[in-house]
């Protein structure tokens, strides 16, 4: 909110200087910031938070607070002046009448009727404090209802009474929905749970939030009703939630108000007004709700020891006492180790000994705390070794030429259906108010987000790698009900090829840092899934996946290189357990090497391997793929594999290696396998 | 003048004869095509002479020149080519690029979860989904409570599930589930990703990173908490760090502060965590005795701590996806 320092002075003998109110907010309330100096002024912006919104939303209670403050921490003895006007005198036939049909939802409806006014502007001084307070003046009835509230914290809103049918005020809800148009042009829907301020036939205003613009003060306006009221926090809350509509009015009502500020507010209207308007008839009439009684501070009884061994301090009985009396409390019963006090009625934060513990705490000299050494035999509950996996995956790939990414967790539709038909969305999270439809949804993969970042990249680099640790999102697959986090590693592998040889090499490399990754936990199962997919299995848990990006997205985003990604399931892997390592027995004798190369047909890689490990031979003891081979003109892959042979126990001899050998070309040759 | 020329050709024609190899040929080159050449000095010459003798002169050197350049571009097809030999290794060629480059944001989490880790405590990884109850209502925020307007949530649709869901607006909300976990005395912390409802700008973004620790122990006090800060930002930084603390207001700490830090290169404090001793009806919700155990609770943007340790001014930067941003992280 921002303060006028003139206007703040207005309550305080001896006024305060600038240096030090910026000062006593900065080291004792809440932050500051200076907005405009003007000739004769300062205006502050101080961010009121809302343990304070009940009594700080106001010039008066500012000054009141820096009084306070004023007193405890400098020289000076600082006077609050109070504002205790003269009362008013209520009518006991009021011209307009008041019915409250707000179920329990005001507490209190005070107004000034005034006869015969006349619209004018507001005197240059009032003009120029409410323009440096970023309020536009418009003429001196609505200005010094702005001013006011300003002033005192207490809204106030002025009606064209001879707009209000039947001269019937009334506090109630709407029978039926209800549209109303506020004086600045929106049209709101007013369904049967928003307060407003109505007359028997049609609402005038949105009770605490905004007027109408019918009932609006105007050049031809005659009499007027000037309302100061207090509304219950839950109906103001409500009405701002569901019409999503805020004002300066409404910031206070939610907050709370003290109640007794309707009458002070309407006298220091009339008060404003009579300086500078002529002197007319008025009515004042006052609503308190019988059945609701504000709650009244409550006395806390105090430990000094507590107090001291919180804050390590050495403060007396009676410096807490000195402390809390300049804050306005009573000091009800004091000992040598125990306060009861009672904060004052002005406050609506202080419940607790803790809570009085922040006020000492606040008012200590916060910048030269000694600092003493902490250290307490703690043991850890589990040792969660997650962050200890990630920071070694985070520098195997960025040390083999990974770039790390970090991209939104939230994502458009149309990146989703990249990857997912529209009937899967059902177990996606959707965001209910999202900020754009860019951040609609929760990625349920890191492809989307692996996707993107390589859809940034390719304009850059011909060739990139890039990973990214983050979660992912959905609902519980068995159960429905709960939500599901991952934490995954994404995979991303792009070269601007054509080259069929190039994208095996990728292939290749990216099992390989898979591998390499996860073999602490054991040896990795690449399962064939699709032509361009893959699962990826450790110890027969499902832990990952590779895809090759489809020509349909390549096409859709004009890529012309290769792209390969995988996703890790980060969290499932790390709750395996760690493979016990150890030592097998190798063989001593030399093995015997065979090169054998091949055109496969029609079969996979793996299927080949299987025919060769299906024979269960004697001696071949390791087997490898050397090179591959594709032949662009013929249109044939060819894979070379070193076959080696041996055994444990003795030297292998030509004749047992040629007999496995020939085994392995038979069987390959009966399936249609080429030897080359 | 004409006997100038004359005898430069003359000169020219014996210079190249000797040109063997690239070296004498440019000295040559030099000598005669160069910016303080023979001609050049010609045609300064050149300047002092009458107008009809200026045309016909003029002509002949640019023909002379033309001369030269060409005479000596002929001869330069003829030098013989260097040759490396078979075996000839240049061990001077420039590293090839093994590196890949790490995402500051990233570094930072990690750097802050090993300091945490050193100071003794235990690392968690936190839920981004939460319920109405852990993001607010178990932190002293009831329904109404007016402190929920400081954090603008995200909600999540509905899919008949019991409790409303949302995205955490605070890694705090993981904090009572944690404390009703386990038996104090602990210290944990919690790092991950929050969202909040707010316009994108440079410094604030929709999604960011947040640490979260906490201490629960008896006898805990306000000096042992400012040893525990100082730990911390000397550990971050690697210096000495001055740290300022003013009054502030959340409602699960009492008494509650704001923590601003200034290393000795900068003018100014910036502000950088949340602070405060654990609010005993926090305590209390976790099933925790607050006459017997006291908690202090700290918290606050990764981001800001990436961007003040790596000077990198755009928030947005660290989720720009664009490697060329982190190839200049030097």
């Amino acid at each position: 909110m921002k303060f006028s320092l003139k206007l703040i002075n207005q309550y305080l003998k001896p006024k305060l200087t600038f240096a030090t109110v910026k000062k006593l907010l900065d080291n004792h309330l809440f932050e500051s910031e200076l907005i405009t100096k003007t000739k004769d002024d300062y205006i502050l912006n101080i961010e009121i938070l809302p343990n304070r919104a009940f009594d700080l939303l106001s010039h008066y209670g500012l000054a009141r607070e820096l009084a306070s403050l004023a007193n405890i921490k400098t020289n000076q003895t600082v006077k609050f002046i109070e504002y205790k006007p003269k009362a008013l005198i209520q009518t006991t036939k009021p011209f307009i009448k008041f019915i409250d049909e707000s179920s329990n939802n005001l507490l209190r409806y005070s107004y000034l009727y005034i006869k015969n006014i006349k619209v004018i502007d507001s005197p240059p001084q009032i003009k120029n404090l409410l323009f440096s307070l970023g309020v536009k003046p418009i003429n001196l009835l609505v200005d010094l209802t702005n001013l006011i509230m300003i002033e005192l914290g207490q809204p106030l809103h002025a009606f064209d009474a001879d707009a209000i049918e039947n001269n019937t005020i009334i506090v109630g809800f709407p029978k039926q929905i209800e549209k109303l148009e506020t004086f600045d042009g929106q049209i709101y829907d007013l369904d049967t749970s928003i307060l407003t301020i109505r007359d028997p036939v049609k609402p005038l205003a949105i009770a605490g939030v905004k007027g109408g613009i019918k009932s609006g003060i105007n050049h031809s306006t005659k009499n007027v009703v000037i309302e100061s009221a207090n509304f219950s926090v839950a109906a103001i809350r409500h009405t701002a939630s569901s019409l999503k509509i805020g004002s300066d009015a409404e910031k206070r009502f939610k907050n709370g108000l003290d109640p007794k500020l309707t009458v002070l507010a309407l006298t220091r209207f009339l008060e404003l007004y009579f300086k500078y308007a002529p002197r007319g008839n008025y009515e004042f009439y006052d609503f308190k709700n019988p059945s609701l009684i504000y709650p009244k501070p409550k006395s806390i009884n105090l430990s000094l020891a507590n107090i001291n061994s919180l804050l390590n301090t050495r403060l007396t009985v009676n410096h807490i006492r000195k402390t809390l009396n300049r804050l306005c409390f009573k000091i009800i019963k004091a000992n040598k180790e125990n306060l009861t006090v009672k904060p004052p009625y002005f406050r609506n934060d202080l419940h607790n000994e803790r809570d009085i513990i922040d006020e000492i705490f606040r008012l200590m000299d916060l910048q030269n705390i000694k600092r003493v050494t902490y250290f307490s035999e703690v043991k850890k509950p589990i040792d969660l070794s997650k962050f200890k996996i990630i920071k070694n995956i985070r520098k195997f790939l960025i040390d083999n030429g990974f770039s790390e990414v970090t991209s939104y967790s939230s994502v458009s539709k149309n990146r989703l259906l990249d990857f997912y038909k529209e009937n899967q969305f059902e177990s996606f999270f959707k965001i209910k108010n999202p900020i754009s439809l860019e951040f609609e949804y929760l990625r349920p993969t890191l492809y989307i987000s692996l996707l993107q970042a390589v859809l940034k990249n390719i304009r850059f680099f011909d060739e990139f790698n890039l990973f990214e640790i983050g979660k992912i999102y959905s609902y519980d697959q068995s159960l429905r009900r709960h939500p599901y986090e991952e934490n995954r590693l994404g995979l991303a592998l792009y070269h601007k090829t054509s080259d069929n040889l190039q994208l095996i090499k990728m292939i290749r490399v990216l099992k390989g840092l898979i591998d390499a990754i996860c073999s602490q936990w054991g040896k990795v199962q690449f399962v064939y899934r699709a032509s361009d997919e893959l699962d990826i299995y450790l110890r027969n848990v499902w832990c990952g996946k590779i895809m090759l990006l489809s020509s349909t997205i390549n096409k859709k985003y004009k890529i012309l290189g290769k792209t390969l990604m995988a996703e890790l399931f980060l969290d499932k892997i790390i709750m395996l357990e760690v493979k016990k390592q150890k030592l097998y027995p190798f063989n001593k004798f030399p093995t015997v090497k065979r090169d054998l190369s091949i055109i496969p047909a029609h079969f996979r890689y793996e299927e080949i391997i299987k025919m060769i490990e299906d024979l269960n031979l004697n001696y071949l003891q390791d087997l490898q793929l050397f090179d591959v081979y594709i032949d662009k003109n013929k249109g044939f892959t060819s894979y070379t594999l070193h076959l080696y042979f041996g055994l444990n126990n003795r030297n292998v001899t030509e004749r047992e290696v040629d007999a496995d050998f020939k085994k392995i070309i038979n069987v390959l040759q009966n399936k249609g396998i080429i030897i080359r | 003048m004409e006997d100038k020329i004359k005898n430069l050709k003359q000169q020219f024609e014996k210079d190249i004869r000797q040109i063997k190899d690239q070296k004498s040929y440019f000295t040559v080159e030099k000598k005669y095509l160069g910016r303080n050449g023979a001609i050049r000095k010609l045609f300064e010459e050149f300047a002092n002479i009458d107008r009809e003798s200026r045309k016909k002169f003029g002509f002949l050197l640019n023909q002379l020149k033309k001369e030269f350049i060409e005479k000596l571009n002929n001869l330069k097809v003829n030098f013989p080519q260097p040759t490396l030999k078979a075996d000839f290794t240049d061990i001077t060629i420039p590293p090839q690029q093994i590196k890949g480059n790490f995402n500051p944001l990233q570094e930072m989490i990690q750097k802050v979860q090993e300091i945490f880790w050193e100071l003794g405590f235990s690392i968690y990884d936190s839920p981004h989904i939460e319920t109405d109850y852990n993001n607010f209502g178990s932190l002293n925020m009831p329904k109404l409570h007016p402190a929920r307007d400081m954090w603008n949530t995200f909600y999540l649709e509905s899919k008949k599930i019991q409790d409303e869901l949302l995205l955490r607006t605070h890694t705090t909300a993981f904090q009572v589930p944690l404390l009703k976990q386990y038996k104090p005395p602990f210290r944990f912390v919690n790092i991950g990703r929050c969202f909040r409802y707010e316009p994108i700008d440079n410094t604030h973004n929709i999604e960011f990173y947040q640490v979260d620790g906490f201490i629960v122990d008896k006898n805990l006090n306000l000096s042992h908490f400012l040893y525990i800060l100082d730990q911390l930002f000397q550990g971050i930084f690697n210096s000495k760090i001055d740290l300022k603390i003013s009054p502030s207001y959340f409602p699960f700490v009492e008494p509650g502060f704001e923590v601003a830090i200034k290393n000795p290169s900068q003018e100014k404090y910036l502000e950088i965590m949340g602070a405060g001793f654990t609010h005993p009806n926090v305590l209390k919700e976790a099933h925790i005795n607050p006459r017997i155990w006291r908690g202090i609770a700290f918290g606050g943007g990764i981001e800001r701590l990436a961007m003040i340790y790596y000077g990198i001014e755009d928030i947005r930067y660290f989720y720009s996806q664009d490697i060329r941003i982190l190839k200049n992280i030097k």
